[in-house]
């Protein structure tokens, strides 16, 4: 008796302490915001800036659409032109030869994962006297999506022939945000909030 | 005459349950611990843990066996950032360590025949520290295996003094050299309290 008990109780104790981890409503409170920048560039030389407003940057492997339209979109190009402004930059039109051009862009990935488990009872998949033994399938889904600001040297080209990358920002994980919309634009204010670098 | 002979059955039938020492025991208790250094990284007191525990005996008083123990410690740190160089994070972190330890242990008890006996003991084996980060959807792991040292004493409660199980109160001090490099962490030192029961069997 007791000794059942002791098992019980320590299995028990063992599946409650083994490796509990946070609440993913506790995880995903706030977005995370990661930002690097060229410490060769001065920023102060920049005087005009682009960006596409209304608009953002679409990849994703669930649709083949490239450009995310909509309030959202709308929102948080309004809050990137609104840290510009406030940074210094003058915002110009692209034909209007900025010195920089703002870029953002969404990536989601959405994946999905199948184990197929086949059960060896009796040796085999199939027993005469229990019959046929299915395989037991699970399927796991993971969707993520971040958020990429990007500011490009629209004066300076690199040996591939491309603008020169002078600051970027990471936003993540969208997807699993109790609110994607309102924490995003928060989100890119943090950006600036942390990129002190960037200004005149 | 008649008198001695009943006397004397009566010791030979009572006899072997006064000297019936137990030779085996298993235990089970909860184990509430506190780290004692890397408090940057966990700092809460854990009432996650628990202890398996085995023992033979190996003398009257000695006894030899083995001890598992599992515990995890946590750390909640607000969101803030974090810059490195260029570099610059903001986020709320989550840290948290998985220990688990396996020892070779030994108690001496220094009674094995009343209600109360009261024990001291050290145990000597393996840790394993898995060292987890949290932010967002994202983490980070390091893992270590180190040197697991756990001086230990306690008692055990018997209701009756031919009871088969006791309560087990006990106090223990673990060091492990399992350090974290991916986190910067030193050797992990703790001290905890275990409450739980034991079976004894003879």
């Amino acid at each position: 008796m007791l000794r059942s008990f002791i098992l019980i109780s320590g299995l028990g104790l063992f599946l409650v302490g083994c490796q509990p981890v946070p609440s993913a409503e506790e995880l995903n409170q706030d977005l995370v915001v990661e930002t690097d920048y060229d410490n060769a560039v001065n920023f102060a030389d920049f005087s005009t800036y682009t960006l596409t407003l209304d608009t953002l940057g679409l990849i994703s492997n669930t649709t083949n659409d490239t450009l995310q339209l909509g309030s959202f979109a709308r929102e948080v190009t309004t809050r990137i032109k609104a840290n510009m402004d406030a940074r210094g930059y003058t915002y110009v039109e692209k034909n209007q030869n900025p010195d920089l051009g703002f870029v953002a862009f969404i990536v989601n990935d959405f994946s999905i994962y199948q184990t197929i488990r086949y059960p060896s009872y009796g040796g085999g998949y199939y027993s005469s006297y229990y019959g046929y033994y299915y395989p037991i399938v699970n399927t796991y889904a993971s969707n993520s999506t971040i958020l990429i600001l990007q500011l490009v040297d629209l004066n300076t080209k690199t040996a591939q022939n491309q603008f020169q990358l002078v600051w970027r920002g990471f936003i993540g994980d969208l997807s699993s945000s109790v609110d994607p919309f309102q924490k995003s634009v928060e989100a890119v204010d943090q950006a600036f909030v942390q990129s002190s670098i960037i200004g005149k | 005459m008649r008198t001695s002979w009943v006397i004397i059955l009566i010791l030979v039938w009572v006899s072997p349950l006064k000297a019936q020492y137990f030779d085996k025991t298993y235990s089970v208790a909860w184990d509430v611990n506190m780290p004692l250094n890397n408090k940057d990284y966990v700092n809460q007191v854990s009432a996650r843990g628990f202890k398996l525990g085995y023992r033979e005996m190996i003398t009257e008083k000695v006894f030899g066996g083995v001890d598992f123990t599992n515990s995890t410690y946590t750390k909640h740190i607000p969101r803030q950032t974090y810059i490195n160089g260029t570099n610059a994070i903001t986020t709320d972190l989550y840290n948290y360590v998985y220990n688990y330890g396996l020892t070779l242990s030994f108690d001496y008890f220094f009674t094995t025949e009343k209600k109360l006996m009261p024990y001291a003991g050290l145990g000597v084996g393996a840790s394993y520290m898995s060292y987890r980060q949290f932010y967002n959807v994202y983490s980070s792991l390091d893992e270590s295996w180190g040197v697991l040292v756990r001086p230990q004493g306690g008692v055990l409660y018997k209701l009756k003094e031919d009871a088969r199980w006791a309560f087990l109160a006990g106090i223990h001090y673990d060091y492990s050299s399992a350090k974290s490099k991916g986190f910067e962490l030193d050797a992990f030192n703790n001290i905890g309290l275990q409450v739980g029961v034991i079976m004894l069997e003879w």
